[in-house]
């Protein structure tokens, strides 16, 4: 429904809005509904035998929840975890899970128009994770879809089905 | 207002499948001999009022069916029929037939129509033989010298006055209906009093002010009429009294008298019975749903956690007012623990409920094969928890199919043998320390040592004839890979298999084991814990990272001392323990973590066991022992093997809970990553 | 079972009251049924009850048309009934006020 009211401005329908951060200099963002919580850096717990990018898992409210570093998953070069790290705490079909970030910034809205799909990199990379680029005040963010990042094969974290 | 009926739905399941377990557990009683009028009642009232709420919901096939086994039923009770083993068979597989009906409706999947039609078919077969005259030996009582059919009168019948109460419709009663489910029983003349029904004006139309006086006639029994307004009792006043006819039939309980009883209710004199409803048989329960109970559970376990943070903030204080606090949180601490007992208590049910399969099992799987087997159950009021009874079931029937198949031998090999010509199977269930052991024994032929090393040898399962103890023996036959043909029949598409069974005993938490004498017979027994909710722990330090062992996997821990430790071939390490050599897993190589030490000396060696095997793991420190409430890892995360989930510690940081079964199978799975040879498992 | 059950059709107004029982005459739709007896019991009879159509009824129903015939007894208006459905006779039957149910000659 593309109502316009008398000043053109587009109806909320055909806009969404984003959690913006800060990922090795590259500004990144993700649906605001996927977002639960941003929390400050806590210490983690370890798990074995689990990829790198893996840092363990923490207590959230008496639910242990994994963390993942998107930094080391994305190969950026360094990683540091300190009192300005961020963690955002994202829902993504019912499980918790938490992503290490550089810093958060603004929520932006974007109108659909604003959104430009990712090409191909033909670099053999798989973007399927990404939503598009959205640009606005002539910065550019790389919009992500949290659930196909989770659901990546490689990601191996969605192993079995939830009952 | 809008009566949703679906909301009854449930309730309706629930009561019918008690129900339905009632009507079995009688039959069977049938079955084995005792006859009694009491149990055909039971019976007939079991189909009658799933009839009739399956009739209220238009669940119009399984209405239809238990219609026609409540006329057999009614037979039976009215003495028309004999009971006869094959009409228990029949009866015992309606039973199963309409617990199949029901599920399928429940879950709003298609009925097996060919199944029902043919069991209907064979009661309506029965039905058509004549039935014979009851003889006094048979299950219903009949009242002797009964009246000629001639005239109402003579018949005997029962006078009803019903009083709808203000909110007999607003429940969902309709005395229509009500009446309609009478007339079917007999004669019914009605009589209604309009007196008290107000000017439209003033009339509330969902409040019945209309009210009634019934006769019914017919070869009634009072249980039926109950029946009718079984489910209005409560909202209604209602009197009902014998009326007509010579004698009264006996009360139902009573085994058919040669003479007529003593009238209690006297014919001439209509003596006034008030009905009432008896009180409810379970003395007040209510029904809850499990998720209630496990919030509850959770929010007191997070009670306990924080009760634990408490104590460590004051440990360290000083003073005569920190000596208080601390006495002060002594305190809660023994009220969380006992709170905790207790919620966790209401998560337990009787172990019954698993064991009230097996008399049916035994009795048609020992007939099939041939043989006579008695089932004896001790224990049975037991209790565990829900989640655990609900897992032990199929293991359970797998050992006691076992039992029957393999244990208890065929009637002629007994007596040959000099034993009774039936075997006993025993259930017993009892608790023990903070576990529940389950043993499951017979006195069969019992298990044949060289058979099964015969066998382990065949599979490959041991490489030499090293003398193996007793117990090792006989714990082969839990190996993967050595199940013997079972016969399978009624378990749908199981893994069979004691391997099976142990995994799943182990997954519980539990452990298993096998005694047995050749010729006498065998013994399983199951140890579980309490609960899957709760664990009792052994907090250890490795490096930094605190991990937490379940004390029941522990056999012991000690300092390491040079002389015990040997080293094997290609870098690994064992450790003598007395007569065993068990190899060392060091936790810090095995979880990539950096520990304080690595000399073995400096650390401590925790002995833990599972599944039989024997391994020594190697840690910095021990730390405290406490009660743990598990977390799932795979809420979020998934499952981790040698991790069997995760908790929260005092400080409120998440420790990792070790499996140890999961914990050896990855030691042994990749020691070429360590740089560690392959140790045999002691 | 009363699925989604039909309301009492619109009040027929004409010079006399005339009483139309809708296919569905239980508790559900009771309200709408009094509404409807007391809509036209207020015109002048004699009246006439259509139960022609009655599908599914319950005692409420029942109990809702003996109360509307009671009224007339009281106020010595006559009714006369212009058809009866079979759930309806079965219905009046079992329940025992077919006396109730005519208006003496």
């Amino acid at each position: 429904m593309n109502n316009t009211n008398a000043s053109g401005a587009l109806e909320a329908a055909d806009t969404q809005q984003f959690l913006t951060f800060k990922l090795a200099g590259e500004e990144y963002g993700v649906g605001i509904l996927t977002v639960q919580e941003i929390r400050g850096w806590s210490k983690v717990t370890k798990v074995p035998h689990t990829p790198e990018w893996l840092l363990g898992v923490i207590n959230l409210r008496g639910v242990v929840v994994p963390i993942i570093d998107l930094r080391v998953k994305f190969n950026f070069a360094s990683a540091e975890y300190n009192d300005t790290t961020v963690v955002i705490i994202l829902t993504v079909a019912s499980r918790v899970v938490g992503v290490v970030v550089d810093g958060v910034s603004d929520v932006i809205t974007l109108a659909a128009a604003q959104i430009k799909p990712a090409p191909s990199l033909g670099t053999g990379a798989d973007t399927s994770h990404i939503i598009g680029f959205g640009t606005l005040d002539e910065r550019m963010r790389i919009l992500m879809d949290v659930e196909k990042l989770m659901a990546g094969a490689d990601m191996g974290l969605v192993d079995k089905a939830i009952h | 207002m809008t009566l949703d009926l679906t909301q009854f739905h449930e309730i309706f399941f629930e009561e019918s499948f008690e129900a339905l377990d009632a009507m079995e557990a009688a039959l069977l009683k049938l079955s084995a001999g005792e006859v009694d009028a009491e149990l055909i009642n039971t019976i007939f009232r079991v189909a009658h009022s799933i009839k009739g709420g399956a009739a209220t919901f238009a669940f119009n096939e399984v209405a239809g069916f238990t219609h026609v086994l409540e006329t057999l039923l009614d037979q039976l009770r009215a003495g028309k029929r004999q009971v006869r083993p094959e009409i228990v068979d029949v009866l015992l597989r309606s039973g199963d037939a309409m617990r199949a009906m029901l599920v399928a409706t429940q879950r709003k999947e298609v009925i097996d129509s060919t199944g029902v039609a043919k069991l209907r078919a064979e009661l309506d077969r029965i039905m058509s033989e004549s039935g014979s005259a009851a003889a006094p030996a048979a299950a219903a009582s009949a009242p002797p010298g009964k009246p000629a059919a001639s005239g109402d009168s003579a018949i005997p019948g029962w006078r009803i006055k019903f009083i709808p109460g203000p909110e007999l419709l607003r429940n969902g009663n309709d005395p229509l209906r009500i009446l309609r489910e009478l007339a079917t029983l007999g004669n019914l003349k009605v009589s209604v009093d309009a007196g008290r029904v107000p000017a439209l004006n003033d009339l509330e139309p969902e409040v019945c002010c209309l009210r009634w006086n019934l006769e019914v006639h017919g070869e009634i029994d009072r249980a039926a009429v109950n029946a009718v307004f079984e489910w209005a009792e409560s909202e209604c006043e209602l009197t009902i009294e014998r009326v007509g006819g010579e004698t009264a039939p006996a009360s139902a309980s009573a085994v058919a008298a040669p003479a007529p009883e003593a009238p209690a209710a006297p014919v001439q004199t209509p003596a006034a019975e008030a009905t009432t409803r008896s009180a409810n048989p379970d003395g007040g329960s209510i029904r809850v749903s499990i998720e209630k109970i496990d919030e509850l559970l959770n929010s007191v376990g997070e009670l306990v956690i924080t009760q634990s943070v408490l104590s460590q903030l004051a440990a360290p204080l000083e003073g005569r007012e920190a000596g208080e606090l601390r006495s002060a949180l002594a305190q809660l601490e023994r009220h969380m623990r006992a709170l905790q007992e207790s919620v966790m208590r209401v998560r337990m049910l009787p172990i019954s409920f698993v064991f009230n399969r097996f008399p049916r099992l035994v009795r048609d799987l020992g007939q099939r094969l041939g043989k006579k087997i008695e089932l004896k159950v001790t224990g049975d009021t037991t209790e565990l928890d829900k989640t655990v009874l609900e897992k032990i079931g199929d293991p359970l029937v797998h050992l006691v199919r076992n039992s029957i198949d393999h244990g208890i031998e065929m009637p002629d090999v007994r007596i040959a043998a000099g034993k009774t010509e039936q075997g006993t199977i025993s259930l017993l269930a009892y608790h023990k320390g903070g576990n529940v052991i389950v043993e499951v024994s017979d006195d069969g032929g019992g298990l044949r040592k060289d058979k099964i090393l015969k066998k382990a040898l065949e599979r490959g399962l041991v490489t030499n004839e090293v003398d193996l103890s007793e117990e090792r023996i006989l714990n082969l036959i839990f190996a993967p890979g050595f199940s013997t043909a079972d016969v399978v029949s009624d378990v749908s598409g199981r893994g069979v298999g004691m391997d099976v069974v142990r995994r799943n005993i182990n997954e519980l938490g539990g452990h298993i084991q096998i005694f047995s004498k050749e010729g006498q017979g065998s013994t399983i027994r199951i140890r579980l814990p309490l609960t899957l909710a709760i664990l009792d722990g052994q907090l250890a330090r490795v490096g930094k990272e605190v991990y937490v062992v379940p004390i029941v996997s522990i056999v012991e821990t000690i300092q390491v001392t040079r002389e015990r430790v040997n080293a094997v071939a290609s870098g690994g390490q064992v450790f003598r323990l007395r007569d065993d050599y068990l190899p060392i897993v060091r936790l810090h190589s095995l979880f990539d973590i950096e520990p304080d030490y690595t000399d073995l000396l400096d650390g401590l060696l925790m002995i833990v066991e599972a599944d039989g095997k024997r391994v020594g793991l190697f840690v910095d420190e021990l730390m405290s022992q406490q009660q743990v409430v598990i977390k799932s890892l795979e809420t979020n995360f998934k499952q981790v093997t040698g991790l069997a989930g995760a908790t929260m510690l005092g400080d409120g940081r998440v420790a990792l809970i070790l499996d140890i079964p999961g914990v050896i199978t990855r030691f042994q799975a990749a020691p070429e990553e360590r740089g560690v040879a392959r140790p045999q498992a002691a | 079972m009363p699925a989604a059950a039909s309301p009492a059709p619109a009040p027929q107004t004409g010079p006399r009251g005339r009483v139309v029982l809708g296919t569905a005459c239980t508790i559900q739709e009771a309200a709408a049924v009094r509404a409807h007896l007391l809509a036209q019991a207020a015109l002048p009879g004699p009246y006439e009850i259509d139960g022609g159509s009655v599908d599914m009824i319950d005692t409420a129903g029942v109990q809702l048309v003996v109360a509307f015939a009671l009224d007339c007894l009281e106020k010595g208006v006559p009714y006369k009934w212009a058809g009866r459905s079979a759930t309806l006779e079965k219905a009046i039957e079992l329940l025992g006020v077919g006396p109730l149910l005519e208006y003496p000659a």
